[in-house]
């Protein structure tokens, strides 16, 4: 289940093409706008150039630049910039050449291979494995010796030989997307291969397509200039790039300026290229990341938020006030909004809601494990007398494995794929205590007996790949115990695992909550888990906690319209095959979440009072609180 | 190949002694479904229900076209299906996925993916669609679904995951098909959503009069939907029979454990499961067996050594329905007085 932190990458975003995207940045205007300037005047060089390329004049030999000559002149008094304009459209064209035989080759068997894959896409590699075995310049040099130094022969063979490398790249983003199910949607609604290839393959392609013909075609120009350099190519006094570099170094000593207009430009082009290629691949991959680098100014550094609150009462884990923000390209979104609850010693605190409701964010705010662009910008986390949202990193440091510890939903991505488990947890044993190693291997033993893995010797022995999720989450929870945390922090600790399994999990933490008395801080969306596990529940809405008290006032009779609605529309509360009794609409998104209460829009009691103010949290009883001002219409028992 | 059946028919879909083996390196394979046969009646829902490798998944695969078929038969009223690919297939089999996310094309609107399995089919048929007439049934299945007509114009971008879930269930249905295969198909959604979904499929399932295989891990979803319940367990079916005697009087001691291990969101009848389940004393884990073996002995608090010996065959079960247990007979009763108190009233809060 998709939680908070993901959120801020899913809010509507109109989608926008890769040119346009690519012309936002800086980097892929000046790049894009260098090289149509540069095309379009090699392009119109008999129009603009303004001299003969080949005329000569040799009572102004190698000048520097001046007003008649803007670039200056070469060995022989040729106007520089007219011959760099003239030659710059037989590399745009070499260039061109080698692009198309490229592309030509390379997107349809990359994306047949990827897509059709068996025998085809087998053939296809190991043609493709031979071809990157062939060295391509001796290549070159017999096919313009064959072919009477034809450089277009040269650049169309370069394309062939290296439209491997991009061919490979575009069958694995071909593979990738083959998997989507939308893929097989369409096969099953009777689409044919061409249509899906056309229609779902080849888009998504386009990024990286658009990416590897640029970084080829900056190598095909330094491939031609290259070859011209060599005097490989058209015999002079016809004008090239690579050419007009070899004519430079042979007077290298006596007008070093010569060198600069060739030599430069055909830097900037090849550097213009490579960063277009790498400004595509960027916007294109932008999707994904959801920070994008972004950070938010936390309220250690805010100057209004320096006031230190006082912890109240005795609660091990006290949570005050606390709102969390995360800054996404639209901007700061606040997540959190004000969230209070308490945790005693020995409790086990259900922290309940849906995606968007910000169960997650609060588990890791309490843990200061926020995402890069998150940051508390307001309350308190008083844990143990301390406030956690004010303490240095170091401190943090101090507390997190020995007096607080955290299990997630994904136990194998805790633990090292290239160690055993019995070293990891050693390791982690070894952080918080000076045992030695056989002491240190003794009591991983001993935890591993505790968490009731079988035969613990010989699972010691394993690499995480080698057990199962449930023995996973159970070494997870091995780890967690090694430092004898006070506050155990569950981040829907069984949500990714069969409910067989769910269940012996769920039980030996109860187990284990009882022999060491640790506070649990269980963050699920499951109340199926609550009513297994908690003692106490909040229900969190849209950032807010709506309602705490203990398990049995909530089951017995919700005091809040949203936990009451949440609970009737489970399936196991409507009769077999009717409708069930589901809430309307869907949970409001940070930054788009009403005024006034945040769940009126999908309340069937809201009245207009529900909009005007904030509501506040109203105390029902003693342990009971519930952000709602019309209670007394759920006939909540005192 | 044209289709046996043609749209506007109902057809029984029948699986016999279905395998399926996925090759993992050389020349070794991992067998995924072992055996399985199982009917989907014309009109009728049934839940295939299975923990993670259970072959749920791969026998809704091998359904769709979509897995290799080791043995076994998969017919669709008279068509056998077994080798049929692509656009020979019958469109009367359509499929909702689990995730909203990646069963749709990021770079097409929603009207076009709406749209092209339309064009797909007028241009196989030969029967053209004007472009007012596509648009029409796609505002029509819009509307059917619970959404705006402003919605084919948007990208898949713009929707949650719950919007996702009914633009992917309005394509299913576009080509008006009979059977309809929902592989975890509110698994991925939050509770107030999934309620949202499964009305809308109960709703459309007795409009137009779809059968329904619904293949989920969640007892209690499958348990509200269906009508016929299958569970599966290491490729093999355990016990099959109707939802309310399956659910209700379990009669194999994996289903029984399925039950007791899925917490219930009431407090004394869920505090009653955990007790019945500890007081069960489940065998510590031991190796899966092998081979001719009950493949659930292993966990199994009433497994004699038979079941490690010889694979137990679906029967007739004692109450009703069918269980693979040789010792059915002998099991203790199965009673669950707290479960679903408010099924009993007869009217949810």
């Amino acid at each position: 289940m998709s939680d908070l932190l993901s959120t801020p990458a899913e809010f509507p975003v109109r989608r926008r093409g890769v040119l346009r995207a690519v012309l936002a940045t800086a980097r892929g205007r000046i790049t894009a706008g260098f090289l149509v300037l540069l095309f379009a005047c090699c392009l119109l060089a008999p129009v603009i150039a303004p001299a003969d390329p080949l005329h000569q004049n040799l009572r102004e030999i190698l000048q520097t630049p001046s007003g008649a000559h803007w670039l200056g002149t070469d060995n022989l008094g040729r106007d520089v910039l007219s011959r760099l304009l003239y030659g710059g459209r037989s590399s745009i064209v070499a260039m061109l050449e080698g692009v198309a035989a490229q592309v030509a080759v390379a997107v349809p068997l990359g994306v047949a291979a990827g897509y059709l894959g068996g025998r085809f896409d087998r053939i296809v590699m190991r043609l493709a494995d031979i071809v990157m075995s062939v060295p391509v310049i001796v290549i070159l040099l017999a096919i313009l010796a064959i072919f009477d130094h034809s450089i277009a022969v040269a650049m169309i063979t370069l394309g062939v030989l290296g439209a491997s490398g991009m061919m490979r790249i575009i069958r694995g983003t071909a593979m990738t997307i083959r998997q989507e199910l939308y893929v097989s949607a369409a096969e099953l609604l009777g689409l044919s291969r061409t249509q899906i290839i056309f229609r779902h393959i080849l888009p998504r392609c386009r990024g990286v397509i658009i990416v590897q013909t640029s970084l080829f075609a900056a190598l095909a120009i330094g491939i031609q200039t290259g070859l011209t350099f060599l005097g490989l190519g058209p015999p002079p006094p016809a004008a090239t790039w690579g050419g007009m570099v070899n004519e430079a170094a042979t007077t290298l000593s006596t007008a070093p300026w010569l060198l600069v207009p060739s030599g430069g430009l055909i830097a900037l082009t090849v550097l213009a290229l490579g960063v277009l290629g790498d400004t595509v691949r960027d916007v294109t991959a932008q999707s994904h990341t959801s920070s994008g680098g972004l950070r938010v100014k936390s309220a250690k550094r805010r100057p209004d938020a320096a006031q230190v609150s006082v912890p109240e009462g005795t609660a091990l884990l006290s949570v005050r006030d606390l709102s969390v923000s995360f800054l996404t390209p639209r901007g700061e979104v606040e997540v959190l909004s004000g969230v209070s609850f308490d945790l005693d010693a020995g409790q086990t605190l259900g922290l309940v809601g849906e995606s968007g409701s910000g169960k997650s964010v609060t588990a890791r705010a309490v843990l200061a494990l926020l995402e890069a662009n998150g940051a508390v910008t307001g309350g308190s986390v008083i844990f143990d007398g301390r406030d956690l949202t004010r303490a240095t990193r170091k401190e943090l440091a101090a507390l997190r494995g020995t007096r607080i510890a955290l299990i997630s939903q994904e136990p194998m991505a805790a633990l090292d794929p290239s160690f055993r488990i019995g070293s990891q947890l050693s390791e982690i044993v070894r952080s918080h205590t000076d045992l030695s190693r056989e002491a240190a291997h003794r009591r991983v033993l001993e935890l591993m007996e505790m968490v009731e893995l079988p035969d613990p010797e010989e699972m010691a022995k394993r690499y995480p790949f080698q057990i199962s999720g449930g023995m996973a989450q159970r070494v997870a929870i091995a780890a967690a115990l090694a430092g004898s945390p006070d506050l155990l922090i569950a981040d829907e600790p069984t949500t990714a695992l069969d409910v067989t399994v769910q269940a012996d999990v769920l039980a030996l933490l109860r187990r284990l909550q009882r022999e060491t008395g640790m506070a649990v801080l269980l963050v699920t969306h499951d109340w199926g888990v609550v009513a297994d596990s908690c003692t106490h529940v909040a229900v969190m809405y849209a950032g807010q906690v709506v309602e705490q008290a203990p398990v049995e006032q909530v089951f017995g009779a919700p005091a809040h319209p949203y936990t009451a609605a949440l609970m009737a529309s489970s399936p196991e509360k409507a009769p077999r095959r009717t409708p069930i009794d589901a809430i309307a609409g869907a949970v409001p998104p940070p930054g788009t979440r009403p005024d006034g209460c945040r769940f009126r829009d999908r309340c069937a009691l809201s009245a207009a009072d529900c909009a005007e103010t904030d509501i506040p949290l109203v105390r029902l009883n003693e342990e009971r609180v519930s952000r709602c001002i019309r209670t007394e219409l759920l006939q909540v028992q005192p | 190949m044209k289709a046996a059946t043609t749209a506007g028919e109902a057809a029984e879909l029948t699986v016999s002694d279905l395998v399926v083996d996925y090759p993992i390196g050389w020349r070794r394979h991992r067998r995924a479904v072992d055996g399985v046969s199982l009917s989907v009646p014309a009109g009728r829902a049934v839940g295939l229900v299975g923990e993670s490798g259970s072959g749920k998944s791969s026998l809704a695969k091998a359904v769709l076209g979509m897995a290799p078929l080791s043995a076994g038969r998969i017919a669709y009223g008279t068509t056998v299906l077994n080798d049929l690919r692509g656009a020979a297939r019958p469109q009367d089999i359509q499929v909702v996925f689990q995730d909203p996310y990646s069963s749709l094309d990021p770079t097409k609107t929603i009207g076009y993916t709406l749209q092209e399995p339309l064009r797909a089919h007028s241009a196989r048929t030969g029967r053209s669609l004007s472009r007012a007439e596509r648009e029409e049934s796609v505002r029509a299945m819009l509307a059917k679904v619970g959404l705006p007509a402003e919605t084919a114009g948007r990208y898949p971008s713009q929707f949650s995951g719950g919007q996702r879930q009914r633009i992917s269930i309005a394509r299913a249905l576009i080509l008006q098909p009979r059977l309809l295969i929902c592989d975890e198909a509110v698994s991925a959604l939050d509770l107030s959503i999934q309620a949202q979904i499964l009305n809308l499929l109960l709703e459309l399932q007795a409009e137009l009069g779809l059968s329904l295989l619904f293949i989920t891990h969640d007892l209690s979803v499958v348990n509200h939907i269906a009508e016929d319940l299958v569970v599966l367990f290491r490729g093999r079916v355990m016990e099959t029979g109707s939802a309310e005697l399956v659910y209700r009087q379990p009669q194999h001691p994996y289903t029984r454990q399925l039950v007791m291990s899925a917490p219930t969101q009431d407090l004394e009848a869920q505090r009653a499961r955990r007790e019945r389940r500890e007081a069960l004393a489940l065998p510590p884990a031991r190796p899966a067996p092998l081979g001719e073996a009950c493949p659930f002995a292993h966990r199994c608090a009433f497994a004699v050594e038979r079941c490690r010996n010889e694979r137990p065959l679906l029967r007739d079960a004692p109450l009703g329905g069918q269980v693979a247990c040789h010792r059915a007979d002998e099991l203790p009763p199965w009673s669950e007085e707290h479960t679903q108190p408010r099924e009993a009233s007869g009217s949810p809060a």
